[in-house]
């Protein structure tokens, strides 16, 4: 697939999400219309649509907030802001993106937004920490190759969209379970819903998973190989991250595809076990794979006999 | 030469008993009506040409005539649809390579940005050497001269040779400099050594972008249907810039089949 394709492809995509996500809410409006009669269609039509329309424009600030990415300048973060320049000038980028820090020790990073001038890209303080100049630059290639690739808005709708769904359903999982404790019996509505969300958290996750293949990791892989002409240096990162077993204070299904590793990998329990059946990212492994396909070196070797972390 | 308009009503070749009764009258006297118009108008070397069924011996007259005409309809715009498609897929190759070019432009341009600030920082470092090494003259003479190469330098292939004397030269400056420590503890030494760095840091991103564009665009010139395109827009191949080995321009391939996610969803 060319770089031509990929973007047509991310365009007609991301106008599919957000028509599908209209439709689902004209039929649970036309379901309640019928139950309820009123304005019902007409009011949840209408909110969805400016739900629908607001995420179009502000997706990238409405996951800033989610995960608690604040804006940095240069002199805060001097490291991060020229391994973000000099990858957005390899890839050939009109101007560099955004770029946004998360206070969290846990490695990770993500890029979000709308067009390339609109996006950003995300690094953890923890990712700061952990990384060398040579690792950072690759793993911020990595974002830059989503901007480039216009992979960032159907990400960032799905998240805002699909997400929002999954987002919902988990914060009402909990409730169904821990809160309902004190009247038990007493609200059986609020059982329904419950088991409603129990049902459609899946099914929002696995949404997220049709509009956003995995394929699409291992080009942003492939694309940050290209800009630095470095994929050991992205080897070398993914290994780092792999060896991490920190685990991200923010994460949650909704924005889970938008990082470069899954931060759901160390959850237990439930969230565990459905995140490996709905898992949105490949394995490092066979992402590391690739990469020494991509260059043709083995990692073992670059790595040397240093004890391992783990 | 005129013949007696009556007598060809019996050429109209309807026969009374096979037409529903109702609609004799007319039909007769319609057709009668443009038949006669028709003979009226018509030259001595012209037949009666009515494509209406129901005078049937004009139509039996010209249904030769009418398959040439309408194979002749067909071709043209078959000729023509191939012309405009034609048309069409030049455009396309023509803004392909407008396209291309212009993205070979940025990439220049990118990297000139850099290749400026680059000759921007020079002088200050020299200075800030000067002040506590004033006589290692050889050195200083050596960057100037190869900074002002770089400044004139006027194609990319020239500005790369004086490129890769800068950071020779340069490179021979901050040896140099090991020299004398209390330089070296200077701050803005140090955030000049910080700049020129990060300099040339984007100066290799921007190169392999930029050798990047040019060898897709060079590519496409010398293929077939853009080979002539480009010939007749004017479109010409770039230079490479500090092209060290050929296979640095090419773009690695990703492998997507080892992968355990490769179906799309």
């Amino acid at each position: 697939m060319t770089l031509e394709e990929q973007i047509r492809s991310n365009r007609i995509r991301s106008g599919m999400l957000v028509l599908s996500f209209g439709l689902v809410f004209v039929a649970i409006g036309t379901a309640v219309q019928a139950m309820y009669g009123g304005f019902s269609l007409i009011a949840i039509s209408a909110i969805a649509f400016t739900y629908a329309i607001f995420s179009w424009f502000a997706n990238g600030r409405m996951i800033a907030s989610w995960t608690g990415a604040r804006l940095v300048t240069k002199e805060e973060y001097p490291e991060l802001v020229r391994a973000v320049e000099n990858a957005s000038i390899g890839a050939g980028l009109e101007q560099p993106p955004q770029v946004r820090v998360v206070d969290d020790p846990c490695p990770n990073a993500f890029a979000a937004g709308g067009s390339p001038k609109s996006a950003y890209v995300a690094a953890t303080t923890g990712l700061l920490g952990l990384m060398d100049k040579r690792e950072l630059e690759a793993v911020m290639a990595h974002e830059i190759g989503h901007v480039r690739n216009r992979d960032v808005r159907l990400m960032s709708l799905a998240a805002v969209l699909v997400g929002v769904v999954a987002l919902v359903a988990d914060i009402a999982l909990r409730f169904a379970i821990f809160g309902g404790g004190k009247r038990r019996g007493g609200n059986p509505i609020l059982m329904i819903v419950g088991i409603v969300m129990l049902i459609l958290a899946p099914i929002a996750a696995a949404g997220i998973q049709m509009a956003l293949s995995r394929r699409r990791e291992y080009l942003a892989d492939g694309s940050s190989a290209e800009i630095t002409g470095d994929p050991e240096g992205l080897a070398l990162a993914l290994w780092k991250l792999k060896e991490d077993k920190t685990e991200l204070r923010h994460a949650n299904r909704a924005t889970a595809h938008l990082y470069i590793e899954t931060p759901l990998n160390n959850a237990k329990g439930l969230r565990a076990s459905l995140s490996s059946l709905f898992a949105t990212h490949p394995s490092l492994d066979s992402r590391i794979e690739s990469l020494e396909r991509i260059g043709g070196f083995s990692l073992p070797a670059l790595i040397g006999p240093q004890p391992r972390l783990s | 030469m005129s013949e007696p308009v009556e007598q060809l009503d019996l050429a109209l070749g309807v026969e009374a008993h096979r037409i529903v009764v109702g609609e004799v009258g007319d039909e007769r006297a319609r057709a009668r009506a443009k038949l006669i118009g028709e003979v009226r108008s018509r030259r001595s070397d012209q037949r009666v040409n009515v494509f209406s069924r129901r005078p049937g011996h004009a139509e039996t007259l010209s249904k030769k005539g009418a398959r040439i005409i309408a194979l002749s309809v067909i071709w043209i715009i078959v000729i023509a649809g191939v012309v405009v498609l034609l048309g069409l897929w030049t455009v396309l190759i023509f803004n392909r390579l407008v396209r291309m070019g212009n993205e070979a432009k940025r990439g220049w341009s990118n990297i000139d940005v850099q290749l400026k600030r680059r000759t921007d920082l020079i002088p200050n470092l020299v200075e800030a050497v000067k002040g506590y090494a004033a006589h290692e003259r050889a050195v200083f003479e050596e960057v100037t001269a190869a900074r002002t190469a770089l400044q004139t330098a006027g194609s990319p292939a020239e500005a790369g040779e004086a490129n890769r004397q800068v950071t020779e030269a340069v490179g021979r400056l901050f040896a140099v400099s090991e020299a004398y420590p209390q330089l070296r503890a200077s701050e803005n030494f140090q955030m000049l050594q910080g700049e020129l760095t990060d300099t040339e840091d984007k100066i290799a991103a921007a190169r392999r972008f930029y050798n990047q564009t040019v060898y897709q665009y060079n590519s496409r010139l010398q293929s077939f249907p853009d080979l002539v395109i480009a010939r007749l827009g004017s479109f010409h191949e770039r230079e490479f810039f500090e092209l060290e080995e050929p296979s640095e321009a090419q773009v690695p391939t990703v492998e997507l089949s080892g992968g355990a996610g490769g179906s799309d969803g």
